[in-house]
């Protein structure tokens, strides 16, 4: 049914028997602050007209529909599950800006030997670390002919990368003569709550010929889904702002773009290894959002119609 | 954050089988929130570090059933890919068997990309357990099987050097061979055969090379950037030293000048005995001052 359903993407909200469900997974998103920080993000991108309003409209009811087709699934996930089967559509949303400025992608080791590095030309060991041989040979630099044909591209497992400016990290690097104290303030900085304490990270530098044709955009909660920490904002200079792990302020400056190819001009370099684990909350993340959500906003539910309000508000009518 | 994750307790090995072989064939990961910008068997990882002692062998032991289970047409080679990385993070060695037998079976299907590049995440897995027991007859079967996809055989090639470093030799015709094959391939493995089987066991054992063996494996270390590897090629043959330490790279340079000039005569001798002497032995003499 999940599948079929992305059919209907396009079915106009107003006469669709969909609204309970609607309703239902945004109650659903309401019981976990990690819910509660992508509605906070969806709001944001409401409020901001960041996304095409046929787009948000037509999306949260295919959520809605995904959602509750697949039963047991936790309500932030299917944001993902859905964008993702159709990534032009709905991942990386213009408008899209010129970086303007160097850009490096920071990864855990292992990811980026998993995706990117070839065994059969590297045959180094597959262990839980990276031998610190093959790093070298990585920080050297990957003869071209070693990285593979068009799809050795720069992403996670989802469609999409998160840079930041190599300017940043290079004055982090000037702050912090240690690697691991760097790699810890890095992944503080960045809001990369995912990287536990052992991660050893490493820096892509993306050559400056790629930047020239680099799209980047401001990510939205489409982007961030339910993997990443990311709260939504775009700044005056059209970049978003990770999450500072330690003051749940803004942290540096991040933003996204669809896979591009892996080439022998990125340089990689190490940074080091996170020395703990970060320490943080979902609500002072939501907290300190331009729009946060605690319940639903009257601005969002007109959005979502008068016949919502009425046939469907208030939650006890939904069950 | 990572460490919030963690499986239902209910959960036994098998539905961990369940989960992994769904979510790696494109279904959908029944264990929700897992980071999106991290390999897949790293987020698995994450999980099982996180986990208490008991339910981390409940993960170890799923993901073998579920390499059991995987078939290339129902699940696909990204499945095998995950899963033979998964084994590698968790160091679940009781997979040695199974990434063995997946090799093997695979060798007699046609060759794809895909297949290859799956099967490569299979041998350096099964290469990362070495010297453990079974792995070596493993790497062997496959690295001699009449259809080994020679795109592979750099890595079996060293994994089975690592599995028995002074046996290198007695592989380097197989490999040699199976490399005409793909003759502009594997030009950057030197360091991975020097990690495998240490610089001194290479020079130890190099005379047991035919003269075009040791050639070819002069071209093939001669992308290897360490200077402490020094190869010289001449009439009278190859000759390869080994100087891990600065002071002994100046004594072993090729043309020792005056600053050098109380080791010339030692380096002198060294070059005049090669390669019939022990190098190692000759350098570890010379640096400790006899």
């Amino acid at each position: 049914m999940a599948d079929t359903a992305v059919a209907h993407v396009d079915e106009p909200l107003r006469s669709a028997p969909d609204l309970p469900l609607l309703l239902r997974w945004i109650n659903a998103l309401e019981e976990t602050t990690a819910g509660r920080l992508m509605l906070t993000n969806l709001l944001h991108a409401f409020r901001t007209a960041r996304l095409p309003t046929e787009t948000l409209r037509s999306l949260m009811v295919e959520f809605a529909r995904t959602w509750v087709a697949s039963i047991g699934r936790r309500p932030d996930t299917v944001v993902e599950y859905v964008a993702d089967k159709a990534p032009t559509k709905y991942v990386c949303q213009p408008p899209t800006i010129a970086p303007g400025c160097g850009c490096s992608r920071i990864v855990d080791d292992v990811t980026f030997v998993t995706h990117n590095i070839d065994h059969r030309e590297l045959p180094y060991e597959f262990v839980d670390y990276v031998p610190a041989e093959l790093l070298d040979q990585i920080e050297r630099g990957i003869p071209a002919e070693l990285l593979g044909d068009e799809t050795n591209t720069l992403r996670g497992s989802r469609p999409l990368a998160w840079v930041t400016h190599s300017a940043v990290i290079a004055s982090l690097r000037q702050q912090h003569s240690d690697p691991n104290e760097l790699a810890t303030a890095v992944r503080n900085r960045l809001g990369l709550a995912h990287y536990w304490k052992d991660h050893r990270l490493l820096e892509i530098e993306y050559p400056s010929d790629m930047v020239d044709a680099l799209a980047i955009v401001a990510p939205t909660f489409i982007d961030g889904g339910a993997g990443v920490l990311f709260r939504a904002r775009t700044a005056p200079d059209g970049w978003g702002r990770a999450v500072d792990l330690e003051t749940h302020e803004d942290g540096l400056p991040g933003a996204v773009h669809a896979p591009v190819r892996l080439t022998a001009n990125f340089r990689v370099r190490r940074i080091g290894r996170v020395l703990r684990g970060p320490d943080f909350t979902h609500v002072k993340v939501i907290e300190r959002a331009e729009h946060p959500w605690s319940s639903m906003p009257s601005d969002l539910l007109a959005f979502l119609g008068e016949q919502c309000a009425q046939q469907v508000f208030p939650e006890s009518s939904m069950d | 954050m990572l460490s919030k994750y963690s499986l239902n307790p209910q959960w036994t090995e098998d539905d961990v089988r369940r989960w992994l072989l769904t979510w790696f064939s494109g279904g959908v990961c029944e264990l929700p929130g897992l980071p999106s910008q991290v390999a897949q068997p790293v987020a698995v990882q994450a999980i099982f570090d996180a986990e208490q002692p008991e339910r981390r062998e409940v993960i170890k032991r799923g993901t073998i059933l579920a390499l059991q289970d995987w078939r290339a047409r129902a699940h696909g080679f990204e499945a095998v890919s995950n899963l033979a990385r998964i084994v590698a993070l968790l160091r679940a060695s009781s997979a040695v068997g199974v990434l063995g037998s997946i090799i093997e079976r695979e060798f007699d299907q046609d060759w794809s990309e895909a297949q290859s590049r799956a099967l490569s995440a299979v041998i350096a897995t099964l290469h990362g357990f070495a010297p453990a027991l079974g792995v070596e007859p493993a790497l062997r079967r496959a690295f001699y099987h009449q259809r080994c996809d020679p795109r592979l055989s750099a890595q079996l090639f060293i994994g089975l050097a690592r599995c028995n470093p002074d046996d290198y030799p007695l592989h380097a015709a197989r490999f040699l061979t199976l490399r005409e094959r793909v003759a502009s391939r594997f030009m950057h493995i030197g360091p991975a055969l020097l990690r495998a089987i240490t610089p001194a066991t290479l020079i130890e054992r190099f005379s047991s090379l035919s003269t075009d063996e040791q050639h070819a494996f002069v071209d093939l270390l001669s992308n290897t950037p360490s200077s402490a590897l020094n190869i010289t090629v001449s009439q009278k043959g190859v000759r390869l030293v080994w100087a891990p330490q600065p002071k002994w790279q100046v004594l072993l340079a090729p043309h020792p000048t005056a600053p050098t000039a109380p080791y010339a005569q030692q380096y002198q001798r060294l070059m005049e005995s090669l390669p019939q002497a022990n190098i190692n032995d000759v350098v570890r003499q010379m640096a400790s001052g006899h």
